[in-house]
């Protein structure tokens, strides 16, 4: 960033306007991932809840396991 | 004469390095770290923001931006923090040992009592697959994936997860997740009230405190261990971790070391952590538009988190009948961020009525998250077992 901030300085500010904008380019817009990052996200959610789901259940079967007892 | 020629030009090998830097491209850059440096001290000095990490990784960065810093100082192969980043970060050893700490510090109670509210904990981790998701548009999956999981909000996974997928922008990562950590009393609120109406925001609900067993706080550690180990591998180790230190804690025979892992251990690796993460805050790495959008996609991830546990809460309010309605602002203490989100949700709670007391809800729902951000963190890491 800063070495090309430097080059913007001097006489060959266009050549290094193109460069500029190059490296934004790097970090621009870019479709091609996002097909399978909103399958892997679906995914996530997906998973989370059922390991919470699974652990929701164990603890509530451990809470009734470990209540005391009624009395007749 | 000769004498002052020669004291001059031994004045500039003493001043070689700095006579050698180029003024724009390698000395400004390296003052602006050192401003930011400065910055995390005094935010973590005086406004108090995360000072236990934002203070070491102020000065880190302060001390990994000196010159010649990856040529003979710590930052060199036989410097002090590129030594203590291999052994303490690189395989992952430091935020796994800080995680028997917090798991030691965790009281499960409020959820092991009310074990329905782990669902909004669930819910909350909205905001890492949906920042996941944007990310994707700008970066390369991995490095997707290790931005996503500021939104876990949890300092130890953000930094294993973007450790396994070999991020390069650690530090700007770490930067966010423990600075937005520290802003969650300034992030949530506008959410919170622009998602929920003022009826809303009223909402009772009755705590029943139930007695929990000493048995069912022994299990589960062990039993969300296996879980967690059986359905998604990747999370075992995070989970581990934590739940070993929360067994350590709930076992009743290692108070001694419950405590240890409570303070020492965890104030320890603390002071470790944030000087040898500020190893990735060289000017070359942090100083750049990634670093931006990394910040920015930072408090999208924490903007839907507490969107999405808001909005599941609401969710299900429409299939629960009067009375038995859940105050939608506790699915926004399913952020991790232990226990500022619980006590953000308490205040609005108390704001709207003043005998509205949502405390133990929103705690439950906390701890909840803090462990369903580590899940996450293991599904992500599932994702790319290929990679890793």
């Amino acid at each position: 960033m800063f070495s090309l901030l430097s080059k913007a300085l001097s006489p060959e500010a266009t050549e290094v306007a193109s460069e500029i904008a190059s490296e934004v380019a790097k970090v621009g817009f870019n479709t091609e991932n996002v097909g399978d990052a909103l399958l892997d996200s679906a995914a996530g959610m997906v998973g989370i809840f059922i390991v919470v789901g699974i652990i929701i259940l164990s603890v509530s079967l451990l809470n009734k396991a470990g209540a005391p007892k009624k009395k007749d | 004469m000769e004498t002052l020629s020669e004291l001059g030009s031994k004045i500039g090998i003493i001043f070689e390095a700095l006579l050698d830097m180029d003024p724009l491209t390698e000395m400004l850059p390296m003052v602006i770290m050192w401003a930011i440096g400065g910055l995390l001290i005094y935010l973590a000095i005086a406004k108090d923001m995360e000072p236990t990490l934002l203070l070491p990784m102020g000065f880190g960065t302060i001390l990994v931006n000196l010159p010649l810093a990856a040529d003979v100082g710590v930052t060199s192969d036989e410097g002090a923090i590129k030594i203590l980043f291999d052994a303490g970060i690189a395989n992952e050893l430091f935020p796994l040992l800080l995680f028997i700490g917090i798991g030691a510090m965790i009281d499960f109670g409020p959820v092991l009592s009310n074990p329905k509210l782990m669902i909004f904990g669930a819910a909350a981790q909205f905001g890492i697959f949906f920042t996941y998701t944007m990310a994707s548009l700008f970066f390369p999956l991995n490095e997707a994936a290790s931005i996503a999981i500021i939104g876990a909000a949890d300092g130890p996974t953000s930094i294993i997860v973007a450790d396994k997928l070999n991020s390069q922008y650690m530090g700007a990562i770490m930067v966010a997740a423990y600075s937005y950590m520290a802003l969650v009393p300034v992030v949530q609120p506008p959410v919170i009230k622009l998602l929920t109406t003022k009826k809303e925001r009223r909402i009772r609900m009755k705590y029943e405190g139930k007695a929990i067993s000493k048995r069912t706080k022994i299990l589960f550690p062990i039993v969300v261990s296996v879980i967690a180990g059986v359905v998604s591998p990747q999370s075992a180790v995070l989970i581990g971790f934590l739940m070993f230190g929360n067994l350590i804690r709930e076992c009743g025979v290692l108070d001694s070391l419950s405590e240890t892992a409570q303070k020492v251990l965890a104030n320890l690796i603390t002071i470790l952590l944030g000087i040898t993460v500020a190893k990735n805050m060289s000017a070359d790495k942090f100083l750049s538009w990634e670093t931006a959008l990394i910040l920015g996609l930072g408090l999208v991830a924490f903007i839907f988190d507490t969107a999405g546990g808001i909005m599941f809460a609401k969710f299900l309010n429409i299939f629960l009948p009067e009375g038995k309605k859940f105050n939608p602002m506790i699915g926004a203490a399913g952020i991790s961020a232990f226990p500022m989100s619980s006590r953000v949700v308490h205040k609005i709670g108390l704001e709207e009525d003043n005998q509205n007391f949502l405390l133990m809800h929103a705690t439950g729902v906390n701890v909840s998250g803090q462990v369903a951000s580590v899940i996450a963190g293991g599904m992500i890491l599932n994702f790319f077992k290929d990679f890793i």
